[in-house]
């Protein structure tokens, strides 16, 4: 896969703008540790003047895929598209990704867990390995309060494996396609990235497009726009607006485009633990300067960063205020 | 090399010695045409580790090369040679501010990003200001005698070194003061400034440090042809002003960052953006000047002192290198004949003969620099893949720095020599040898850059 990004490698100046965002932090120790690095092994890889071994392997893999280093990279490189394409060309994995492959094949979970299924109406909420394990009664809850018969479909949607560099099969899309759906609602980013084909409407669009009354507070609300929901979806205003109406919303410094990763990937912090908890730590301290509550919309976002501080997934924000 | 290794690790922890044929890969790049790989990769925490690891490397005779955020853009940190290379980031302390004495002092792996907003609590900042500021090292910038866009006001990064401690290959030694005033020995310290490594390792410096001015503005200024915003710099700078910047940039780099970054520059063939700064009143009154000199020479001026607009243009200008890679299809900026310097009245003259020297060879260059004081950058866009258009850049490459000395002006203004201009490098190439074999007898700092280089520049390219 790599062979086609070729001139995008060769665009690549070298100038190390894509360090920028990473300064702020402990964790890159090498060169191979920044974008920059991890391009320059793709180049290696490339054109053979390198091979794969495991420390390339560890090199390509400590990367959330966030594409926060590309809203600083001036020559516009498809950084995270290089790094996935070249994740795909690797023979080997991690044994953190290995354990979630076999869990996703043997299970269609990648913790191995049981998926949550409930048979309802036309409106069906996809859960996902992360909703599920995290949040399952509170989405059963908030859609019974709604008043919606809602069918729910478990299961892993593929892309955590996606995003190691493995294809997946196309049996859940196959669930979905041979349900009678009106609508496919989600919390899960991941999830509707996957999913793209079938226009999946994330949890905030579908509150918001109900126009619902919520209970009020005084709280301060920061709201950390997920990576892949935001530079990947474009969603940034909804979650903001029901947020609005619960309670006072405040930004991170760097938000929206420029927002920061929080490491909450799962096969990212599966597989880079002390990484992840610095990225969360980042976005916790200023949480707690501002004193406010952190609202996420991402149970991989969720459930990395409440093992650190304050904070709330949107889906939980909704289903207790409405 | 076992046995090398077994003595760094007796220096520094393992977790700080990097050996996989992937790291040495990585950090065989800068930002510059070249690469190479060293034979290993250190990550020193102290100035006695460095002056241990240079002992060792002194009495295997095994080269040296230190290196920062990889920014530099000529080969400075790319070890033709092998050896070891000594990643300097993790020596990032700032360890002393003293603001009544002007100075602060600081490890050479603290970003030049970070050293000026831990100065701008106090109000004060550290001037010289490269376009890479947001990522590369004080102890690079020292090593090439970085400067960037104020340096018509401000001067270079050689101008606010006030001391330095170095690890030769015989031993750590420390040469300035604290002072703002120095006449007391040879200022070894500003000889350093420039080196690019080889001479020694700076483990420390000390610098001078300058209050931030109250307020700045900016005027961008369009201009029809390229001779008449050379005829403007030259004005400004004949009315007696000081702007604290003045840059240039040709159609070719405005089509650049208006594609890539999409920032909302004007159509013309040539823009400068000039910045004054100082307190309210004065930049009132030089923003004013400015567009008296330039009525009727430029055919439209837009000022601004609104932050946002301000941070937006300047982005735009520090973008245009990297922007540039994506002018064309096929084409990718490479960094060649980067960063000349000629007399300031020379600009107008020197971009014409830029724009005749690509049109012969049928290669595309984008010129923009700080007009101001003179120094100019030319990007070379080509197609690396294919020889000939290596060859063609050489050529117009060699031609350009003809002009330029013919010009009075040198090969380059802030960017330092390296491999990609060593070719012409300035001043008796003689004495520099002296000096070197002085020091490093051994030859294994940094070696066979700089007045060392025997071959053409398209060597070591990084391009397959």
């Amino acid at each position: 896969m790599l062979e086609k990004y070729h001139d995008e490698l060769h665009s690549c100046t070298g100038c190390g703008f894509c360090k920028k965002s990473y300064y702020a932090y402990k964790f890159p120790q090498k060169e191979s540790d920044f974008p920059k690095g991890k391009i320059m092994i793709s180049y290696g890889l490339l054109t053979k003047e390198i091979e794969e071994d495991m420390e390339v392997v560890k090199a390509l893999q400590k990367c959330t895929l966030c594409k926060r280093c590309e809203e600083d990279c001036p020559s516009l490189i498809k950084i995270t598209e290089v790094i996935k394409a070249t994740r795909y060309d690797l023979k080997n994995l991690l044994p953190e990704h290995e354990k979630m492959l076999h869990n996703f094949n043997e299970k269609n979970n990648i913790f191995g867990e049981e998926n949550f299924f409930k048979e309802g109406g036309k409106i069906a909420f996809f859960m996902g390995c992360l909703t599920n394990r995290e949040m399952k009664d509170i989405v059963a809850s908030l859609f019974d309060k709604l008043g919606i018969d809602v069918t729910i479909l478990g299961g892993c949607c593929g892309y955590p494996i996606e995003k190691i560099g493995r294809k997946v099969g196309e049996k859940i899309k196959k669930r979905i396609e041979e349900k009678e759906i009106e609508k496919l609602v989600m919390t899960c980013p991941n999830g509707m990235l996957a999913f793209s084909e079938f226009s999946p409407i994330h949890i905030s669009h579908f509150i918001h497009s109900l126009d619902i009354n919520f209970k009020r507070n005084h709280k301060n609300y920061i709201y950390h726009d997920p990576a892949f929901l935001g530079r990947y979806l474009g969603i940034y205003e909804e979650p903001r607006q029901i947020i609005r109406k619960i309670g006072n919303l405040i930004d991170f410094e760097e938000n929206k485009e420029m927002a920061r990763q929080c490491g909450g990937e799962i096969e990212f912090r599966l597989a880079f633990p002390e990484e992840a908890r610095e990225l969360a730590q980042y976005l916790i301290k200023e949480a707690k300067q501002k004193n406010a509550t952190i609202v996420t919309a991402s149970p991989h976002c969720y459930s990395h960063l409440k093992e650190y501080g304050d904070v709330v997934d949107l889906l939980q924000l909704i289903e207790e205020n409405i | 090399m076992e046995q090398i290794l077994d003595r760094l690790q007796e220096i520094v922890s393992r977790d700080r010695i990097f050996t996989s044929k992937s790291d040495l890969y990585a950090y065989g790049f800068d930002a510059s045409i070249h690469h190479a790989m060293p034979h290993v990769v250190v990550k020193p925490k102290s100035s006695n580790e460095v002056e241990e690891i240079v002992k060792v490397a002194n009495e295997y005779s095994i080269p040296v090369v230190a290196r920062g955020a990889g920014t530099a853009l000529c080969g400075q940190a790319v070890p033709i040679h092998g050896g070891i290379l000594l990643d300097m980031t993790g020596m990032n302390k700032i360890k002393e501010i003293s603001i009544e004495d002007l100075y602060c002092v600081v490890e050479p792996g603290i970003i030049y990003a970070k050293l000026n907003e831990a100065l701008a609590e106090y109000g004060f900042f550290f001037p010289p200001t490269p376009g890479s500021g947001d990522v590369c090292t004080i102890g690079g910038m020292i090593a090439v005698n970085a400067s960037g866009m104020r340096a018509i006001k401000y001067g270079a990064t050689r101008d606010y070194v006030l001391g330095l401690e170095i690890v030769f290959p015989y031993g750590k030694v420390r040469f300035g003061s604290k002072t703002i005033k120095n006449s007391a020995g040879y200022q070894v310290e500003r000889l350093i400034v420039g080196s690019e490594g080889t001479l020694g390792i700076i483990t420390e410096a000390t610098l001078r440090i300058s209050p931030l001015p109250e307020k700045r503005a900016v005027a961008l200024a369009s201009f029809n042809d390229v001779i008449k915003a050379g005829e403007g710099v030259a004005a400004i700078i004949a009315s007696g002003m000081l702007p604290s910047a003045l840059e240039i940039m040709d159609n070719v780099c405005i089509q650049a960052v208006k594609k890539a970054m999409g920032i909302d520059l004007p159509d013309a063939e040539a823009l400068l953006l000039i910045e004054v700064d100082g307190k309210a009143m004065e930049v009132k009154e030089n923003i004013e000047k400015v567009a008296k000199i330039l009525e009727g020479k430029a055919s439209k001026i837009e000022f601004t002192d609104d932050e946002e607009r301000m941070a937006e243009l300047w982005k735009g200008r520090k973008g245009v290198l990297p922007s540039l890679s994506r002018y064309g299809e096929d084409m990718v900026s490479v960094s060649l004949a980067d960063d000349m310097s000629v007399p300031i009245s020379k600009i107008p003259r020197a971009i014409k003969e830029f724009q005749r020297i690509a049109k012969k060879y049928g290669i595309i260059v984008g010129t923009y620099g700080h007009a101001g004081d003179g120094n100019l950058h030319t990007k070379v866009l080509i197609n690396p893949k294919k020889e000939e258009n290596w060859k063609k850049a050489e050529k117009a490459v060699n031609e350009i720095y003809k002009i330029v000395y013919e010009l009075g002006g040198i090969a380059s203004g802030e960017h330092g020599i390296g491999i990609t201009k060593a070719p012409w490098i300035n001043g008796d190439v003689a004495t520099m040898e002296k000096i070197k074999k002085a020091i490093d007898p051994n030859n294994i700092m940094n070696p066979g850059k700089m007045q060392q280089w025997e071959k053409g520049i398209i060597a070591y390219l990084r391009y397959r």
